[in-house]
């Protein structure tokens, strides 16, 4: 089984099986549009991405390499965040920075099935809380003035659920 | 009421740990400046809050401007939808003077004031929101049929048009084609009156081609069969209300004609909807006929037992399900309330043996009938709603089970809530 390298924005190499790395979009377009894919000492750089990160990615992709692509045609589909299986649970109790850092490389790298367990995770940590508390949770600043707020507040009751 | 059994479901919240400024993290920041909550770009965050329910949203919206702008961009493709009525009517109106509003979905409630046809609505104010909101609106529910006519030229876009609460008519027959990408139809609920200003225009060989309706049979029984027949090819979910008050066999034959002939090209998605529609025939055909025998069907003594359907459930091994069993004997408990129940979940979780237990049980039990999918192809549904406005006993309760595949919007029952459990 051919290998490839990966190598972090902080310079360290990671030595990965080819089908591993095909989990990621990206590399997979790169891989065929370069004509790379049983070439030897193939390295990729990923200057978005660190070690740390990365590792964990990889970790991840391993671990779900054998699964299907998710259908693509699933856009007006009603979302779900209770459907998290317990792998990725368990995988996504990291700290915040790190699970923002997550979606970050699993857009850039184009990983579908990570970057969606890790929106719906990040959206869990909003459920059922206030503008307040989810304000502190994230540390956003509140730039709203009262009178924008009051407004916004009135718009809402507008709107019901469909 | 469908219920959702899981063998790989944790919702268990995350525990966010953000307070600790470890040595490492310096490091980190030092070798590549990390993206945080607030630097993660917009289209990101998008994905984010499209997880979102539409009362978490609304809380979002609340944060801060940019989450604010976000969730206005997420609410125009998805579900957030904008009443109008007699009250906020004005305020609309003048709201679209100065900015642009987008909504996809719009009902319009003038129940409030209804009392005189010179309702608020009727005012220039609502073709005016409407030259605003028009072109975005996908779904459009009213209360009145008579302010389709006034919006018709407006809604170059709709899709789903959902009059089942109509209750007062115009008149007039009303051209559905003008509505020329109209998809799903909700006719209204009672009344022939409204159905027949509105069937004729869905005969036509050149107009519009439903792929979901939801029709209510009562006296107009030819008009719907040609209304089916017409629509027949293009149809992928429909919905029959049949008022068991004027059903008769004769009735229910010509159905069953109808659809052999015209429905056989139906983007199969059941093993075979025919089939399973003819078994809802023959069941109540036979349910009919008894009706007038008078037998168990119109026994009202016979109870739904909970306990005892939660029991054989149990006994039959069913484990780690108790919020979903929970769920199923609230539902059951409920149960002038309960005609359906979807059991969705993984292979193996014991979604056969639920069903297999509530036949057993079930007081009515040639009324249970299973449906069993695994296709992940939108399925054709048809389903047929007996109204029961014969007071009996007679209780009806489609049941389906192995839905691999989870298309919650196409499952015709109505879910009063989709719950999940842990295995």
């Amino acid at each position: 089984m051919p290998n490839i390298q990966l190598q972090s924005s902080d310079n360290e190499f990671f030595n990965i099986d080819v089908q591993v790395a095909r989990c990621s979009g990206t590399i997979k377009t790169l891989l065929e549009d370069c004509g790379m894919e049983s070439g030897d000492n193939v390295i990729v750089p990923l200057p978005n991405i660190n070690s740390e990160i990365l590792r964990q990615v990889l970790n991840w992709a391993n671990y779900h390499k054998d699964d299907l692509q998710p259908n693509e045609d699933d856009e007006n589909k009603k979302k779900r965040t209770d459907d998290i299986s317990l792998w990725d649970a368990e995988f996504l109790k990291v700290d915040q920075d790190t699970l923002i850092n997550l979606i970050f490389a699993a857009n850039y790298l184009d990983i579908k099935g990570l970057f969606e367990v890790a929106c719906k995770t990040v959206a869990n940590m909003m459920k059922g809380k206030t503008p307040a508390e989810i304000r502190k949770t994230f540390n956003i600043r509140n730039d709203f003035t009262p009178v924008e707020e009051e407004q916004i507040r009135r718009e809402n009751e507008w709107c019901e659920q469909k | 009421m469908m219920i959702w059994m899981c063998g790989d479901v944790n919702t268990t919240s995350l525990e966010v740990n953000n307070s600790e400024g470890t040595g490492k993290d310096v490091m980190d920041a030092r070798i590549n400046e990390k993206i945080t909550a607030t630097s993660l770009p917009n289209e990101m965050w998008l994905q984010v809050l499209s997880n979102l329910s539409h009362g978490d949203s609304l809380q979002a919206k609340l944060v801060c401007k940019r989450w604010c702008q976000l969730v206005d961009e997420l609410r125009l493709k998805r579900k957030s939808k904008l009443i109008i009525n007699g009250e906020n009517l004005k305020r609309l109106y003048n709201l679209t003077e100065h900015q642009d509003l987008k909504y996809a979905s719009v009902e319009i409630d003038d129940r409030a004031n209804n009392t005189t046809n010179s309702s608020a609505l009727d005012s220039g104010y609502l073709p005016n929101i409407f030259k605003c909101l028009g072109s975005n609106v996908v779904e459009l529910k009213l209360y009145n049929l008579s302010i389709l006519s006034a919006l018709k030229n407006l809604l170059p876009n709709l899709k789903e048009l959902n009059l089942s609460q109509c209750c007062s008519y115009q008149g007039k027959p009303m051209d559905l084609n003008t509505f020329s990408n109209l998809k799903s139809l909700s006719m209204p609920m009672n009344g022939d009156k409204q159905q027949s200003e509105l069937l004729p225009s869905l005969t036509k060989v050149t107009g519009i081609r439903l792929e979901k309706l939801s029709i209510t049979i009562e006296g107009n029984i030819d008009e719907c069969l040609n209304v089916l027949a017409a629509q027949a090819t293009s149809l992928r979910w429909l919905e029959l209300s049949l008022s068991s008050r004027n059903l008769d066999l004769r009735w229910l034959h010509q159905l069953q004609e109808t659809f052999n002939t015209y429905m056989k090209s139906y983007p199969l998605a059941f093993e075979n909807p025919i089939q399973v529609l003819e078994e809802l025939f023959r069941t109540y055909s036979k349910q009919f006929a008894t009706f007038n025998g008078g037998s168990k069907y119109c026994d009202r003594r016979k109870d739904i037992n909970p306990g005892k359907i939660l029991t054989s459930i149990r006994k039959n091994w069913i484990i780690h399900q108790e919020a979903a069993l929970k769920d199923l004997e609230i539902a059951l408990r409920n149960e002038h309330k309960l005609n359906s129940v979807a059991l969705a979940g993984p292979i193996g979780v014991g979604k056969s043996l639920v069903v297999t237990s509530l036949i057993a049980n079930f007081p009515w039990p040639d009324n249970v009938h299973t449906y069993a999918w695994n296709t992940n192809r939108a399925p054709a549904i048809v389903s047929l709603k007996i109204v029961n406005d014969i007071p009996c006993g007679f209780q009806n309760m489609p049941t389906a089970s192995s839905v691999t595949h989870f298309p919650v919007d196409m499952i015709p029952f109505q879910l009063t809530h989709v719950s999940s459990i842990n295995a």
